[in-house]
């Protein structure tokens, strides 16, 4: 497992390297799972991101920040605004369960998303640059 | 049992030391328990820097992030708490797992 991680997170640091700046990585390879934080200029806003590949599940969280403030990000922890989205009053009995979603500026909304790459975040980011 | 390779010339030197598989025995399972406590301890600072973060254990936390008020206490302090929350749940389960490696090892001698 950990060779193919060791391939994963490198494409992934990769990639943030052609498009932040003044990157800094943090990597922990352990017998079951693997992390990845990454934190980044893009411009004037910061990028940080997670990334944790247990043996059941590839966990994230990628952010675009200004200052303090939450620009976009998409990540699959265990939401309630996200939970309750997808599961209405029943969201109580989910809690626990980590679901797909992207929040918008200030994390005034919530929408469920795919599973997203580090790569599909980057083109995100790139797209708002250039709007 | 496995079998492990050793160079010729460390089991020539082992074997004037005494038993050169008991040696080995004893050496793998100190490097095994250094290792576990290295793990153990680095498992042990990372989770307290997020509990001085959040103020909080990670059970706490996690009923916090649950509870639609408590959850704006929390975003107050990080925006963007998925994030350390990811790493949190990494650290915690590392910690119980060396914990539970070195408990078979000691137990085990």
């Amino acid at each position: 497992m950990e060779n193919e991680v060791r391939r994963h997170f490198d494409e992934i640091i990769e990639d943030a390297k052609t498009v932040l700046e003044d990157v800094e990585i943090k990597q922990d390879y352990s017998a079951k799972r693997a992390l990845l934080k990454i934190s980044g200029n893009f411009g004037k806003l910061k990028v940080r991101i997670t990334e944790v590949i247990d043996i059941d599940k590839r966990k994230y969280a990628y952010y675009l920040i200004n200052t303090d403030l939450v620009v976009i990000g998409f990540d699959n922890a265990p939401d309630i605004n996200a939970l309750k989205i997808k599961y209405g009053k029943d969201y109580v009995h989910h809690l626990d369960e980590r679901i797909p979603h992207f929040h918008g500026k200030g994390k005034k909304n919530t929408e469920l998303t795919k599973e997203i790459s580090f790569r599909e975040f980057l083109e995100k980011i790139k797209s708002l640059k250039s709007d | 049992m496995a079998t492990v390779s050793i160079k010729k010339g460390y089991l020539e030197i082992l074997n004037t030391l005494g038993s050169a598989d008991a040696i080995v025995e004893n050496a793998l399972r100190k490097y095994l328990i250094d290792k576990c406590v290295e793990r153990i301890d680095k498992s042990k600072r990372k989770i307290v820097e997020l509990e001085k973060k959040y103020n909080s254990s990670y059970a706490e936390f996690i009923k916090t992030i649950s509870n639609e008020e408590r959850l704006k206490g929390v975003e107050k302090i990080s925006q963007d708490w998925e994030g350390d929350m990811t790493e949190w749940e990494y650290w915690e389960k590392e910690l119980e797992e060396w914990k539970m490696r070195l408990e078979d090892i000691l137990m085990k001698s």
